[in-house]
């Protein structure tokens, strides 16, 4: 019988049904349910302490849930135990073995079992061609600098071809430049593999430039699942739309007809139909800047001005909420700001269409 | 591709089933271990020493009893009163200024633990004894209470040392730049920063010293005199007298304060906040009136050391103290004890080497387990307090255990009485705890993820530990070793109730020998341990820092 080749992975979905998780009496994870396709790479957000690692352990084997199942494809994994789920997984530490070359590293999957040496060799040297380190095989990983290291970790949770992939704040103890590489890197590599991917990241930045879709998390349950587009201009949630970008909230008293009643002023809105007591909320490129009073614009006064390399952003103080706290001064992001200075009267507009209405007062 | 899946399937199964098998298997022969090495054998002694006759508390409350305790107590209590300051001062002095020849003092200091504790003893039987050098320095002669006093500082100075020079280790240099910069003078400076953060060590060592003397015979035995104290006393009513519930009593007794400290040390753990990792080291100014004071005091004290150490040396190698001092090697024939010294030397050898070389591995791998297996386990909890327990058992109370667990007849492991085997075992129970504590700091130095990722990529729990783990934590496992090693081969209080004659230990043969009035034997004796573990000790340390050496290029960052 000739030794076992190296098999290739086969895109799986996984799906997370029900998982709850409680710490002592702390409840970490509430009734999760995740369904992801087969080759899709879905990030998990969230603050720090929102479960989403506690979630990402719990599909690893690493915690047991409490309760809930969890699926690869057919086959129920909820009580397997680590090292019979088929995944690799990617450390924000990278973890990876100081004492080996990063060639024994990205072969370690291999270590006891019978391969042929040389198609170990050969499935190493390929995967670290993959990620562009084959010069670096006999290096030892503190030699490597962060980034290099972060991709060997990479090479070696990918090199047995699991069947999905795990990862745990992958890029959080990178420099900015560096990450921003990586971040195009790891989707290319994922693409190109077709593995189904959960990435646990707090950057939302990250989120939305690599994952097909993003499952926002808040105190151990999931606020939104849905790919970062409807994340961003669609949250479903106050929180979901404040924890995402930035968000201009604005108190309402009423909704009647299409016009959304403010302290002393209405606008237009898409409304469905008549809302009592809600909170209106846009993001901040959508407030239209006027200098002179048109049709359906709110005056108000520029209170700051902060320079954002590309954009500028003003905060503004409207009239038509004079009386409200603070919290409900309207951003507006503008690219040229040589008319505006703060103290300078403007007028804005915002597309009923950018207006979500939100039944809850402000977050 | 079916196959290939099936193939994998089993692969992943041969890895559950190692894994399961290393951790459970682990935990439970572990745990075994620990029941039988220590937790029964105790038990046993607790249960004898309960089971005793109204005859024996009689006994407890006769006068005679009472001298004893008061006896042990004042001796103990004056250890501490005259090692704690000292140690402390010391520590402060290699610690906290600069002077140069530190590490020398520190070496010099650390001699007694290289020899059985009856090495001070002997010394000073030579110095001040009744033929001895200096006898006029103690009119009233120094054995007694003066002879313990000072053989017992000797012995416990390095212990408590050891732990103010770590406790000063460990200190935050922005908490003193903040004090200075708002004005703060030496003292004050002292009693809010540097007293609060050493006063656990403090408490620490001061018990760590009283349960040591309180329970150790072998300096009594050599230079107590008429003297008695309980150590002594048990020692006696189970060698020599074979009143085993008496013994047991006095054993009970003496796991009091070895148990009462023990639990409030843990106590005061909990309060003690940890060093954040963003401490700045100390930084040491010079201070030439006060490096001055400092050396003085830590050169005193160390000549003291190296002069105790190097009295029995050169005396074992002298014909006929104090009369004929000539050199001779009359000592080492060891042919008045019936040629016993170098059959026990090379028992001791024996002992200590099989101590070390199974100890170390056990050591690391109870580690491992404890520290860094990923699932939780029923047997955590018991497991956690068996492995700390045996700091709060002194020797003396484990060898009665031993006593009374094995040599019962219906203990079918009854055949491993006074055996090779049961020494090796008890030692290594006795030494256990800082041993394991060692380890566990090398343990959780390293990343936790190692394991998950090592789960993740099919390969078994004990090969990562092999290939990974146990490379990474090398220079760890050969202080492990070392301090096995040294512990076993200078340890005599829990052994004297376990050896026979085949079986008789080189520290056991000291106190034998002196018994016999040879204090000649006894010194060269203690001497030959002397250099064996501080060569032993030279020789690890020189490999450690060639390992160190040649795993280099996995250490240095570019």
């Amino acid at each position: 019988m000739h030794p076992p080749k190296i098999y290739q992975n086969v895109p799986t979905p996984l799906k997370v049904l029900g998982v709850s998780k409680s710490f002592r009496h702390i409840k970490v994870l509430e009734d999760i349910s995740l369904d992801i396709g087969a080759g899709e790479l879905v990030c998990l957000l969230g603050a720090s302490g929102c479960g989403k690692t506690t979630l990402l352990r719990i599909i690893a084997g690493l915690e047991r849930q409490d309760r809930g199942e969890i699926f690869m494809g057919r086959e129920n994994i909820s009580r397997a135990p680590p090292q019979a789920r088929d995944y690799g997984i990617l450390f924000q530490s990278y973890a990876l073995f100081p004492n080996l070359t990063v060639e024994k590293n990205v072969a370690y999957g291999f270590s006891g079992r019978k391969f042929m040496k040389s198609e170990v060799r050969a499935r190493c040297r390929e995967i670290l061609e993959m990620v562009g380190l084959e010069e670096t095989r006999d290096s030892y990983p503190d030699q490597l600098s962060g980034g290099q290291q972060q991709r060997v970790a990479m090479a070696r949770a990918l090199a047995p071809s699991p069947t999905f992939l795990l990862l745990d704040e992958p890029m959080s103890a990178l420099d900015a430049k560096v990450r921003e590489r990586l971040r195009g890197e790891i989707r290319r590599l994922q693409k190109r593999l077709g593995i189904t991917t959960i990435m646990v990241t707090h950057d939302q930045d990250e989120a939305m430039t690599m994952a097909d879709r993003i499952a926002v998390m808040n105190e151990g349950r999931i606020e939104q699942f849905d790919t970062p587009e409807n994340i961003y201009h669609r949250p479903a949630t106050p929180f979901v739309a404040d924890f995402i970008g930035h968000a201009n909230w604005l108190p309402c008293r009423g909704i009647r007809a299409g016009r959304a009643a403010l302290a002393n002023a209405s606008l237009a809105v898409e409304a469905p139909g008549d809302f009592g007591q809600c909170t209106l909320f846009c993001r901040p490129e959508d407030v239209v800047l006027f200098h002179a009073p048109r049709e359906d614009t709110l005056p108000g006064r520029i209170v700051e001005r902060t320079f954002l390399g590309s954009k500028y952003r003003l905060a503004l103080s409207l009239d038509a909420l004079e009386e409200a706290d603070d919290r409900c001064r309207v951003l507006a992001d503008v690219s040229g700001a040589a008319c505006v200075e703060p103290g300078d009267p403007v007028w804005i507009h915002v597309p009923g269409a950018a207006l979500r209405i939100f039944a809850s007062p402000l977050p | 591709m079916s196959a290939n899946t099936l193939l994998a399937g089993r692969r992943r199964f041969a890895a559950v089933w190692l894994d399961q098998w290393f951790i459970h298997g682990g935990k439970t022969a572990l745990f075994l271990f620990l029941l039988l090495g220590l937790l029964f054998p105790l038990l046993a002694m607790l249960a004898k020493a309960f089971s005793g006759s109204l005859e024996n508390f009689s006994e407890l409350i006769s006068g005679h009893f009472w001298r004893l305790l008061v006896n042990s107590i004042n001796v103990s209590s004056c250890t501490v009163a005259v090692v704690i300051p000292l140690a402390y001062l010391f520590a402060y002095g290699l610690q906290r200024t600069r002077f140069r020849g530190r590490a020398l003092f520190r070496g010099m200091t650390l001699l007694p633990l290289m020899a059985p504790s009856m090495l001070s003893a002997i010394s000073l039987i030579y110095l001040f004894g009744n033929q001895g050098l200096l006898r006029s320095w103690f009119p009233h002669g120094i054995y007694g209470f003066p002879g313990i006093l000072i053989g017992q500082t000797f012995y416990n100075f390095p212990v408590a040392l050891m732990i103010f020079v770590s406790a000063l280790s460990m200190t935050d240099g922005r908490l003193y730049d903040a004090a200075i910069s708002m004005g703060a003078r030496h003292i004050r400076i002292f009693l809010t920063i540097t007293w609060p953060q050493t006063r656990h060590a403090v408490f620490a060592a001061s018990s760590l010293v009283f349960t040591q003397t309180i329970t150790d015979f072998g300096i009594p035995v050599i230079i107590g005199g008429d003297y008695n104290v309980l150590a002594t006393e048990a020692y006696k009513a189970i060698i020599g007298q074979q009143q085993f519930a008496y013994g047991a009593m006095i054993g009970a007794l003496l796991l009091v304060p070895a148990i009462v400290s023990f639990v409030i040390d843990r106590w005061m753990r909990r309060l003690q906040s940890g060093l954040g990792s963003r401490a700045a080291p100390y930084r040491i100014e010079r201070n030439p009136q006060r490096d001055a004071l400092y050396f003085s005091i830590t050169a005193i004290v160390s000549l003291a050391f190296l002069a105790i150490m190097v009295t029995a040396a050169a005396a074992s190698f002298i014909g006929f103290w104090p009369y004929d001092m000539s050199f001779s090697l009359r000592h080492y024939d060891f042919e008045t004890s019936g040629g016993v010294g170098w059959m026990a030397f090379r028992n001791s050898l024996r002992f200590s080497l099989l101590t070390a070389l199974i100890g170390t591995p056990l050591v690391l791998t109870s580690s491992y387990l404890m520290e860094r297996a990923l699932a939780p386990h029923p047997l955590d909890g018991p497991l956690k307090l068996l492995c700390l327990l045996p700091m709060a058992v002194p020797g003396l109370v484990m060898g009665l255990g031993y006593v009374f667990f094995f040599n019962a007849p219906a203990n079918p492991l009854n055949g491993l009485y006074g055996g090779m085997a049961l020494m090796v075992i008890c030692c290594i129970v006795h030494f256990f705890t800082p041993a394991q504590m060692t380890a566990n700091a090398a343990l959780s130095r390293i990343s936790r993820d190692f394991e998950a990722a090592s789960v993740s990529l099919k390969v078994p729990l004990l090969v990562t530990c092999l290939r990974v783990i146990l490379p990474m934590c090398l220079s760890t496992a050969v202080e492990i070793l070392r301090y096995l090693f040294v512990s076993a081969i200078t340890s005599v209080s829990a052994l004297m109730f376990l050896y026979s004659p085949d079986t008789i230990l080189a520290s056991v043969a000291i106190l034998n020998m002196d018994d016999a009035g040879n204090i000649g034997g006894a010194a060269a004796l203690s001497t030959l341990i002397l250099t064996t573990s501080t060569i032993a000790s030279l020789l690890l340390k020189a490999f450690s820092g060639l390992l160190l050496k040649r795993t280099e290029a996995w250490r240095t960052r570019h």
